[in-house]
């Protein structure tokens, strides 16, 4: 269980900042210009369920620290350290996040702030995979957890999107224009999700005796099967249904984000505690 | 004048005692789960009858990933080489414990903080020798300065050992000797 708040502080924050850069790329669309209100009020719903989400991950996380008290010194290694651009980048993303739905209460707000705080939140997103290629494990040397984490950001956004399009009055007013391309992105991230964990296991299983080892691992793990079956197929079944026949169902909606989220989080405990370190004369 | 501090490891003396190991746990009371030092058999062959050991601790890298990764900026390097911790500044993220492609930096359960090998700092600072160099009672293990080192057969790296390219550790190596071996005549 050593993992498991990092687990979850990834898998959530991610899903948040996917959840405002999803609503903030809609934002550019016809229907969101012509129901100008319906959109503005839809953001509050999204700013709130972005900047609490990411809260509790931030608090999740001080438990894989020895001494969570002392977090705050984190905030002192900017100079090399990617944990520290991505701590620090995260609270810069829920305080965004927050600030933006009490300013959503009462006016709209303006597209270059919802484009700010989604910066923000994948500019964490970035660091965040950055501290995971480490030249001390072969398999996460590249850019792989990088991608990894912001196709999961993608992904697991636009499916709670599509939950607040079903949820909230405002989501039902847009609904119509909205949920069949919204269903096709999502399916679209689904897909991508799968080739790239795909193609991230096959470049290991190619690479150095660390990384075969690693490789071998995951594809040999039920964990793995979990994530492939019940977090991208299952998915990506109900979505193609979803894109096909658009129904705004709160039931549907909440199938796909609950089936993704426990998708996403036994690939990234997986990925976690799959980790096979460069072997001193381990027989590697 | 620059110096760089570190270890030259003869294995073909070494017999895999583990008393650099034990002498290393005893002067830091390190708990049952935290070795700064540790001794790996070393198989280059496993068809020769040969048991070769590596002894391997912190490195002291010129480029230490430990100090990169860190958060709280605990890793810092000194004049003499030594990459030394302040363990007063760690919090226990263990990412230096992932990062060190040697296993160097240790997680203790108990305190809660990373620890590492800081080459007895405050024995050499005292005039001693290292601990675990000065157990060793075959003389395997030795504290030399890479800056006026030169030992003939000594090699950065040695099969099985992580790509030295990553941090460029201060360690050396004399790889073991293949013995000679007799055989009565069928």
């Amino acid at each position: 269980m050593e993992w498991i708040s990092l687990v979850l502080f990834t898998v959530l924050a991610e899903a948040a900042v996917g959840l405002v850069a999803v609503y903030g790329l809609y934002g550019l669309t016809a229907a969101a210009r012509e129901k100008a209100g319906a959109y503005g009020k839809l953001g509050n719903a999204v700013y709130l369920t972005a900047g609490c989400t990411t809260a509790v991950a931030v608090v999740i996380s001080l438990f894989h620290l020895g001494w969570p008290l002392f977090a705050p010194r984190v905030l002192m290694g900017l100079g090399s350290s990617a944990l520290s651009w991505e701590v620090e980048l995260t609270g810069l993303f829920t305080a965004c996040a927050l600030f933006l739905w009490w300013v959503s209460r009462s006016r709209p707000v303006a597209p270059w702030l919802t484009g700010l705080c989604a910066a923000l939140g994948i500019a964490a997103t970035y660091f965040s995979g950055t501290i995971y290629a480490m030249p001390s494990i072969p398999a996460n040397n590249n850019a792989f957890p990088v991608v990894l984490f912001l196709i999961s950001a993608l992904v697991t956004g636009a499916a709670i999107l599509l939950l607040l399009l079903a949820m909230t009055e405002a989501g039902k007013t847009l609904a119509p224009q909205w949920l069949g391309n919204l269903s096709l992105l999502t399916l679209g991230g689904v897909f991508l999700a799968g080739i790239t964990t795909l193609t991230y296991v096959s470049a290991a299983a190619a690479g150095a005796p660390e990384a075969q080892q690693q490789a071998a691992h995951i594809s040999g793990s039920s964990l793995h099967l979990i994530r492939m079956v019940a977090g991208l197929l299952l998915p990506g079944a109900v979505l193609a249904w979803m894109a096909r026949r658009p129904r705004n169902a709160v039931s549907t909606a909440l199938l796909v984000v609950a089936v993704l989220l426990a998708g996403e989080i036994a690939g990234r405990f997986l990925f976690f505690e799959s980790t096979v370190f460069t072997g001193i004369n381990s027989g590697l | 004048m620059p110096k760089q501090l570190g270890f030259h490891h003869n294995m073909a003396n070494c017999i895999g005692c583990k008393s650099c190991q034990m002498a290393c746990k005893n002067e830091y009371e390190l708990e049952a789960e935290v070795n700064w030092r540790r001794v790996y058999p070393f198989r280059e062959d496993p068809g020769t009858p040969e048991r070769n050991f590596l002894s391997v601790a912190c490195n002291h890298c010129e480029n230490p990933e430990c100090a990169r990764v860190c958060p709280v900026g605990a890793y810092t390097k000194r004049a003499d080489g030594i990459v030394e911790q302040n363990h007063d500044k760690c919090i226990g993220c263990r990412l230096c414990t992932m990062a060190c492609p040697y296993g160097a930096a240790r997680y203790s359960p108990a305190h809660r903080k990373a620890s590492k090998c800081e080459l007895c700092k405050t024995r050499l600072d005292a005039g001693l020798k290292p601990a675990c160099v000065e157990a060793c009672p075959a003389r395997a293990l030795t504290l030399v300065d890479l800056d006026q080192f030169a030992a003939p057969g000594a090699v950065k790296s040695v099969p099985g050992f992580p790509n030295s390219n990553i941090t460029n550790p201060s360690i050396r190596f004399t790889p073991p000797v293949v013995g000679k071996q007799f055989r009565r005549d069928a």
